[in-house]
């Protein structure tokens, strides 16, 4: 009996072409990372958690990357056992199997083990894909390991097979025991996505036995084991089932067996129909209709699709759980490098949002299903597509409804934000910067995710597909930089991060929000507008018809709407192209890190070339923040001298890219050689060397003056109150090793592998405080981090020493005290995650003023600075 | 072959009273269960058809106590739901043989000659390799007709099942039911009045969860003789006479009004007696709640 039912459920499989899909994404997924660990693809950062020299093909590199591709499987395994205990329900076939003579046991058993088996089969596309990239012809030999078939079935064994077993069960006895599909959904994004918070909060346990316990797929169990691993174990050793590894599998396993156990014994094969739902549904939507179609009716619908959206105890659930998780993520607010910082309101507005953006990404995946399908589940859609509207009415009004759905969350994240302020004591609540940030510049974020994921449920016209293809898109636009791809052009929904500071306010960083927001916001008119032309009405389903029809809605209407969203479309993503890539320069991390390799390939031979140091600097610095394109003119000059035991003759300058060079003059006098401006460096030879222990001058004048806008980060090294910017600009002489880390790789690989870093920005001269997480990913102790100075510097550059160590700001800042929090506290910086999509905010400093007005013009300032000794200590590389 | 059930009681979570103190004695050949949409006609199916527990009573199929011994009911047990689904993508011919195997049937060759002889018994032998998605009401009906009958059962409850039939897979269907009601129970539910008096020899009445009538069809019709009157009246004027008498059906028939009036005397001149019918039987019974015909 139970293996009757295996072999119906298998056939029933094989015979879908959903198992084929997956099977084939999961392959073509693995095959694609396999090619870009490989060195397929020059743009690629990618390496499966190993790096270095830990081969592509090696049994760690393989175990992790199966064991990472079959997480994001989760969601698989949660559509085929959830269906697997769900469909009797759906289809109304459950009397029938209940008749039966199939008991429990056969019945559940069967419909589970199917269900492990054809997720066992769509997996295995995995270890195929990766050979079958790891095949590729013209992969970089460094990179691979000879193929062996125990390094791609070892990882089945250790993480897959288990994992679908465990969460299979999980799913298999929500669906089983709920006798609904929805929860099964909910769980299983909640997981996937819980798991990627969670993965940063285990690591804080202290305890790696419990630590690697806890985590029911085993990763870090795996990440413990082989933390000492050597890279050579790596490239040999298969990841053993022992230790740590072993026990955590031998946990979960079991508590699947419980679960399952526990299903079979409360599942009973009767008659269980859930009522109530879905005739409340039923007698919704078919209430309301008049022989008058338009406006009003649409409001009404769309109305009635928020309310039955909201009024939902799942809704809730997933809402008091964002609310829940921004409250803790409070409690970790208000310290600073153990400075103890006021609650004020742009700090918890990123945080609170920040914490809150998976719970909308969530509500908005699912709810998007659950209004497109909303009919068709409770039955109804027969009568309500036989009603007289039209039919980009009713995909119109689920379209608004999930619009509505942000604006209500995030009047949630604003009420949330403000009682935790209240509760921490600061009455000072800036409800318009709330109502600006939230609604005004975060809402379009979501307002285009919802216009998406309405079109993908119109279009896939399949509900669990649909689930699969949005996550898939998160997951792609989160990972597209690292294959190379970061221009915000081409990845969907993607517009810059913005900072807000007391200081500045919004600053530069409005303009490229403005563009990208309003060249994506057309885009989205678009793909509504296809959504609607594909909307399923009545029961055409196949393709052919749905083209025809779609043909049909084409009309004059639509094409006044397809032509002009499209023409404004190009027009501005040509205007961003323009800002971002011909008045800016456009790089990727893979370009930029080139250009650096190709400093320290090209110039590291002047390492031991006897320079001159700077031995007092006179500086003039026009600030001009007000214009678009803020800018500043340095006028300086240097005393140098000639410290070295040799004669000077030729001066290696850096200059950075972005600064225009007006005016350089040595004295004694030196002539231009070359210049290699891409790379900041520029040679001078001296008509006479210097002697040692002779001194001369430099005299320049420089301007810096970024144009257009840039993809990443916006240029802040001059803005109206907060000007700050340091030595980077200034020219300073020799050769300074880039960081170590990055150097030994390159130089190895000849600028070939590309380093494990996260995607940092080519532009990092207008970095702010709070790059300290980078910073010491980069090896640098906390001595680097200087904190309670305003303006204090921290990037990951000061691991080389300094060139020209000084910093120039401007600023207004009229300081007030207010409340009566005890603390001596200011406001400082820090970053966040906020958004899934745009991975980053950063935050700027300031101080709680209010209504400054902005100096808008120029600022003069001197400044002699800089002792003798400071240069000596910091300054340029000594011989 | 009989199926006993002794007062059997089922009140739902809602506080719905489905059955109240049923006692019914169902030998072999069609059982029709009439009543009203509601009246808790499926509360029973489903309590015989092992799908739902009753609160208290009990039921016996020959010795075999249907609430208790699960198993033993559902092998000689067929069972057509009023309301069911099929997977959409899989052809008939699978999912019978699908079925079949799960009703017990392990024999490969056993099984293929019987869901070949029920494909064409219900007449779906042309299609029986479309998908289930494919069928029509009437095919999926037939279908769901095919699947009770796997095996030989000995009970067959079937619940509203000429429900969206053509006149023509009615009355095929009429003949499949009794060409098998000859040695099986048969326990057919409907509010098709007809479709009792068309196949049953014996009938229940159900109405607010409680028997009302039972017994065969045209005895409990013959207990009416001489009680039955009609008259044909004006469309306006039926109001009145249904205020002033107990009238117990009225329809149109050519434009006028038939009334039919239950008691034991004439109620007036214009009124003739008539040769009682079921239908009799059951609206007497369904709209007056006193006296119960037994």
């Amino acid at each position: 009996m139970l293996a009757e039912i295996v072999r119906f459920e298998l056939v029933r499989h094989f015979r879908a072409i959903s198992t084929y899909v997956y099977f084939l994404l999961f392959g073509a997924l693995a095959c694609l990372l396999m090619l870009a660990a490989g060195g397929e693809f020059e743009d690629s950062s990618i390496s499966f958690g190993a790096g270095g020299k830990v081969l592509a093909n090696s049994p760690y590199a393989l175990a992790q990357c199966i064991s990472i591709l079959g997480y994001f499987g989760l969601l698989v395994i949660a559509a085929i056992t959830g269906r697997a205990a769900f469909q009797d329900f759906d289809h109304k076939t459950d009397s029938f199997f209940f008749t039966s003579q199939a008991g429990k046991t056969a019945y559940l058993g069967g419909r589970y083990l199917a269900a492990v088996l054809i997720l066992v089969f769509i997996f295995s596309s995995l270890g195929l894909g990766l050979f079958a990239g790891s095949l590729a012809p013209d992969l970089d030999h460094e990179r691979m390991g000879p193929n062996r078939a125990a390094a791609y079935l070892a990882p089945y064994l250790i993480s897959v097979i288990p994992n679908v077993i465990v969460m299979g069960a999980l799913f298999f006895s929500l669906a089983a025991l709920a006798r609904r599909i929805f929860p099964v959904y909910v769980t299983s994004v909640v997981l996937l996505m819980g798991y990627l918070i969670a993965g940063t909060i285990s690591r804080k346990i202290e305890h790696k036995f419990l630590a690697s316990l806890a985590d029911p797929f085993g990763a870090s169990a795996m990440g413990f084991l082989t933390e000492y691993w050597t890279i050579s174990e790596k490239n040999t050793r298969l990841v053993p089932l022992a230790g740590y590894l072993l026990w955590n599998r031998v946990l979960w396993l079991g508590i699947a067996a419980a679960l399952l156990g526990f299903t079979w014994w409360k599942f009973r094969m009767q008659w269980d129909r859930p009522s109530g739902l879905s005739t409340a549904a039923v007698r919704r939507t078919t209430l309301s209709y008049t022989t008058h179609v338009g406006g009003p009716v649409l409001l009404t619908l769309t109305w009635l699709a928020f309310v039955e959206t909201i009024k939902n105890i799942y809704f809730t659930l997933i809402v008091l759980a964002g609310i829940l998780y921004m409250v803790v993520s409070a409690r970790e607010m208000g310290d600073w490098f153990g400075t103890p910082t006021y609650p004020v309101t742009y700090q918890v507005i990123d945080m609170a949002s920040g914490s809150f953006a998976l719970f909308m990404l969530i509500v908005i995946t699912f709810y998007s299903g659950e209004l497109a399908w909303r009919e068709r589940d409770a039955g109804t859609h027969e009568i309500v597509d036989a009603m007289p509207l039209p039919g980009w009415a009713q995909f119109l009004s689920k379209l608004l409804a999930l619009l509505l759905v942000p604006i209500l969350l995030q009047g949630v994240v604003m009420l949330t934000g403000m009682a935790i302020q209240l509760a921490k004591g600061y009455t000072r609540l800036e409800p318009l910067l709330y109502v600006k940030d939230l609604f005004g510049l975060q809402l379009v974020e979501f307002w285009l995710v919802c216009v998406l994921a309405m079109a993908v449920h119109s279009v896939v016209n399949n509900k669990y597909l649909g689930h699969f293809i949005m996550v898939l898109f998160y997951v792609i636009t989160n990972t597209m930089g690292k294959f190379g791809l970061e221009h915000r052009l081409y990845n969907y929904a993607s517009i810059p991060d913005h900072t807000y500071s007391d200081m500045n306010r919004f600053g530069p960083f409005l303009r490229p929000v403005f563009w990208f927001s309003a060249y994506w916001a057309v885009c989205a008119v678009l793909v509504a507008m296809v959504a609607c032309l594909f909307w399923v009405r009545g029961l055409a389903v196949d393709w052919r018809w749905r083209l025809r029809l779609a043909r049909g809605r084409f009309r004059a209407p639509q094409w006044r709407i397809a032509v002009s969203a499209g023409a404004a479309f190009l027009a501005l993503g040509g205007f961003i192209f323009y800002n971002t890539n011909i008045l800016h320069h456009y790089r990727t991390t893979y370009q930029s890190e080139d250009l650096t390799a190709r400093y320290e390939k090209e110039y590291k031979k002047y390492l031991k070339t006897p320079q001159p140091k700077i031995a007092a600097v006179n500086l003039r610095v026009d600030l001009d923040p007000s214009r678009a394109d803020a800018r500043a003119r340095i006028h300086g000059s240097y005393a140098i001298a000639n410290r070295n035991a040799q004669p000077v003759q030729r001066i290696l300058v850096t200059i950075p890219e972005e600064c225009r060079i007006h005016r350089m003059a040595f004295t004694p006098a030196a002539s231009l050689e070359w210049q290699d401006r891409k790379v900041g460096v520029q040679m001078y030879s001296l008509a006479q060397p210097l002697a040692p222990g002779e001194t001369g001058t430099l005299e320049f004048e420089i301007e810096y003056a970024p144009r257009g806008f840039s993809n990443g980060d916006p240029d802040t090294n001059v803005v109206e109150n907060g000007t700050f910017f340091d030595g980077d600009l200034l020219p300073h002489f020799g050769y300074n090793p880039p960081p170590q880390a990055r150097s030994s790789s390159q130089a190895a690989n000849g600028g070939h592998q590309r380093p494990r870093r996260p995607p940092d920005q080519r532009h990092i001269a207008g970095r702010r405080l709070g790059d300290f997480r980078d910073g010491d990913r980069d090896g640098a102790g906390p001595d680097r981090h200087r904190p309670g100075r305003i303006g204090a510097r921290v990037d990951r550059r000061q691991a080389a020493p300094l060139p020209v160590p000084f910093a120039r700001q401007s600023a207004q800042l009229p300081l007030r005290a207010f409340g009566p929090l005890p603390r001596a506290a200011r406001p400082l910086e820090r970053r966040r995650r906020r958004h899934l999509l745009s991975s980053r905010t950063r935050v700027q400093s300031g101080s709680h003023d209010e209504g400054h007005e902005a100096d808008a013009g120029v600022r003069y300032e001197e400044l002699r600075a800089l002792s003798e000794q400071d240069g000596a200590d910091r300054g340029v590389p000594s011989v | 072959m009989e199926l006993r059930i002794e007062n059997l009681s089922k009140t739902y979570a809602t506080g719905v009273q489905a059955l109240k103190d049923v006692s019914l004695r169902i030998g072999p050949g069609i059982f029709g269960l009439l009543g009203p949409n509601g009246a808790g006609k499926s509360t029973l199916m489903r309590i015989l058809a092992t799908l739902q527990e009753a609160d208290s009573g009990s039921a016996f199929l020959d010795g075999i106590d249907v609430l208790r011994d699960k198993d033993r009911v559902r092998q000689v047990l067929g069972y057509l739901p009023q309301e069911f689904g099929l997977y959409p993508k899989v052809t008939a011919w699978r999912l019978l043989d699908h079925f079949a195997h799960l009703k017990g049937i392990v024999n490969r060759g056993e099984r293929r000659a019987l869901v070949e002889a029920l494909l064409h018994q219900t007449n779906l032998w042309e299609a029986r390799n479309q998908r289930l998605g494919t069928f029509s009401g009437g095919m999926k009906q037939r279908f769901g007709i095919a699947q009770a009958l796997i095996g030989d059962p000995h009970l067959v409850i079937v619940d509203e099942p000429t429900a969206g039939l053509d006149p023509e897979e009615r009355v095929r269907f009429h003949n499949l039911l009794s060409e098998i009601g000859e040695q099986v129970i048969v326990i057919l539910s409907t509010h098709i009045v007809a479709d009792v008096s068309d196949l049953c020899r014996s009938m229940a009445i159900i109405h607010q969860g409680k028997v009302l009538a039972t017994g065969d069809p045209l005895e409990l019709a013959r207990a009416l003789q001489g009680r039955i009157w009609q008259t044909s009246v004006e469309r306006a004027a039926a109001a009145a006479y249904k205020e002033r008498l107990p009238v117990i059906s009225s329809r149109l028939s050519a434009g006028r009004t038939l009334l039919r009036v239950y008691g034991e005397d004439r109620p007036g001149p214009e009124f003739d007696l008539v040769e009682p019918e079921v239908e009799d039987v059951y609206f007497s019974t369904v709209t007056r709640p006193e006296p119960a015909l037994c």
